[in-house]
């Protein structure tokens, strides 16, 4: 069973998510509001979720730093970033996410890049 | 005495013209034999000037010679007034008695013309000076640092007097902005490197600071040397402050759209994604899937409007910088989008330019001009195979190259095309469903001086289709 990681400070994201992939067969294996949480929580977290979905602004600590201690942590992770602020993008890419996705996204676009990551990384 | 370059002319006590050479002739137009034993206070001095010059004669008779050469005018005999300046030597009989005076006399004329039309010259710019908003001044470096002149208008700009600038020639350095000092400094170390157009605050008399822009020159003396700097001072604080508000205003707005289209996304994913999972539901009733369906359109419409709000304000805060480019790689990428957006849709984009064919006058946004036209034609075409087509030429004066983009689709009516590109002037009577694609496609080519016009693809029925016809100024190479 695929287990995600769901990191986005919007509450509402974090239910519809979860419905979505618990729906789909997935596991969701943690959840955090915001970027230093989700580090703290990534650490503790064993084994690793397959997948992290990460938002970009968030209090205390953004995604891209986020993303740059996880992968520090664990520089196998994958993490998709999804974001509305199109202008993340390189930033995201650069702190070591492997994917990119501009909200609003569609569940068939998001399912698509996890498979992709799944499978090729 | 005959060919003497000036005039001589003699008379006897009674002033009375006994001697006339020839160049006294030349410059008046009479001959001797006119003259001769004629008063010269009738004949050759004007009437307002005959009084003071009766009044000289008379003192020179009793022996008083005058301390500066005098200067007389005299009338010609076509009427023109000639100065002369004189040189005075009296012939006395054996008793003391002046028997004669002779005079040498200079024309001057074109010499106290020349003078007056400097006067006047001199006259008119200080008028301007004294007059003028800007402050104009003239600043000595050689041989001492001092003010040889400032305009009034000092005082409504700096709030201290022109007289205050000349008692304390470092009441300019005293008023500087602390900051801006070495600016100043920099000027008056080096004066030949100050002439550009630069902006220096000062702090006026009752303690406000303005913002003012120096132009200045160097003035050097007859050997090269740097004598003195002048200059226009001009107030530009207000300009100063409008260009701040407009920029607090820009950012303000930039924040706020920002802000907006983030949060409102977030929510739209919000709902996006509730709605997908009903469509996933299998409880959920087969005969609302329609309307769920429509829903889901709806977000997605939201999302191209913030989407097109955030590239209209990226096109609109962008600096303007215009190159030659190669028209094909733009629309080749706009096609290629196209394509991609609309994977339910057979799209065929047929056109006749290839690479290094067509260059334009344009920037980074030419290829969001072609992709919202293709987008739009894609879009508002209902079949499931849609052709467009695109065709490129350059305008007979060969001026522009000429970007004709052809669709299928219902067609645009001549009443909504008097209106296509007017939704940022007038939302109120905007194009249903045109969005911002076409207000943006209007504000990019405002960047290029660059055109567009919506025609039918066959003349006439405009049910057959739109034409969007793009002049792009031919890229200069």
């Amino acid at each position: 069973m695929v287990s995600i990681f769901i990191v986005d400070d919007d509450e509402n994201l974090h239910q519809v998510y979860r419905s979505f992939f618990t729906m789909k067969g997935f596991s969701v294996v943690g959840s955090a509001f915001d970027g230093a949480e989700a580090v703290e929580l990534f650490i503790t977290l064993n084994p690793k979720p397959d997948i992290l979905l990460m938002d970009f602004r968030m209090p205390i600590k953004d995604g891209v730093t986020a993303t740059k201690e996880i992968r520090g942590i664990d520089p196998a992770s994958k993490i998709i970033f999804l974001s509305a602020d199109e202008t993340a993008r390189e930033q995201a890419l650069a702190a070591g996410a492997l994917s990119f996705l501009v909200k609003p996204v569609k569940f068939v676009h998001l399912l698509q890049a996890i498979d992709t990551l799944l499978t090729k990384h | 005495m005959e060919a003497a370059d000036v005039l001589i002319i003699g008379l006897d006590a009674r002033g009375r013209v006994t001697l006339f050479n020839q160049k006294s002739e030349e410059v008046t137009g009479y001959s001797r034999d006119e003259v001769l034993g004629k008063s010269v206070f009738t004949l050759l001095i004007p009437t307002e000037e005959r009084k003071e010059a009766r009044q000289r004669f008379k003192k020179l008779l009793v022996g008083e010679k005058p301390k500066f050469a005098p200067l007389t005018s005299w009338m010609t005999k076509s009427g023109v007034q000639r100065f002369i300046r004189w040189k005075t030597a009296l012939f006395t009989d054996t008793d003391g008695q002046i028997r004669e005076i002779y005079s040498l006399g200079i024309d001057i004329t074109k010499q106290r013309e020349a003078e007056e039309k400097l006067r006047k010259n001199e006259e008119r710019f200080r008028v301007l000076a004294e007059n003028a908003q800007d402050v104009i001044y003239l600043y000595s470096i050689m041989p001492e640092r001092k003010f040889e002149y400032v305009s009034p208008a000092v005082t409504r700009v700096t709030g201290y007097t022109p007289e205050e600038f000349y008692d304390d020639p470092d009441l300019v350095v005293k008023i500087v902005y602390p900051e801006d000092l070495p600016i100043l400094q920099g000027a008056l170390q080096d004066p030949a490197s100050f002439t550009g157009p630069s902006e220096i605050r000062w702090i006026r008399k009752d303690g406000d600071v303005i913002w003012t822009e120096q132009q200045s020159s160097v003035v050097p003396d007859a050997q090269g040397n740097l004598i003195a700097v002048q200059g226009v001072v001009r107030d530009i604080t207000e300009r100063k402050q409008v260009i701040d508000e407009m920029e607090r205003a820009r950012n303000l707005a930039e924040f706020l759209v920002d802000l907006m289209a983030h949060d409102l996304n977030n929510i739209n994913q919000g709902i996006m994604s509730a709605m997908e999972i009903l469509q996933h539901d299998s409880s959920f009733p087969e005969p609302l899937q329609g309307r769920l369906n429509d829903a889901l359109s709806q977000v997605e419409r939201s999302a191209n409007l913030i989407d097109n709000v955030k590239r209209f304000q990226r096109v609109d805060i962008e600096p303007v910088t215009l190159r030659r480019i190669d028209v094909y790689p733009p629309l080749q990428s706009a096609i290629e989008a196209v394509e991609r957006n609309f994977p339910a849709k057979s799209i065929l984009i047929t056109n006749n330019i290839h690479e290094r064919q067509y260059y334009v006058t344009a920037d980074q946004f030419l290829s969001e001009l072609f992709f919202n036209i293709l987008h739009n034609a894609a879009k508002y075409d209902r079949s499931e195979r849609v052709t467009i087509d695109v065709r490129a030429d350059l305008t007979s004066d060969e001026r522009f190259l000429r970007v004709n983009i052809m669709d299928h689709g219902p067609g645009i009516s001549d009443e909504e095309k008097a209106r296509i590109f007017s939704r940022m002037t007038s939302r109120k009577t905007g194009v249903k469903g045109s969005g911002m694609g076409l207000t943006l496609v209007g504000q990019i080519l405002h960047r290029y001086g660059g055109n567009i016009v919506v025609a039918d693809r066959v003349d006439g029925d405009y049910t057959q289709g739109a034409s969007f016809v793009i002049l792009l100024p031919k890229g200069e190479v």
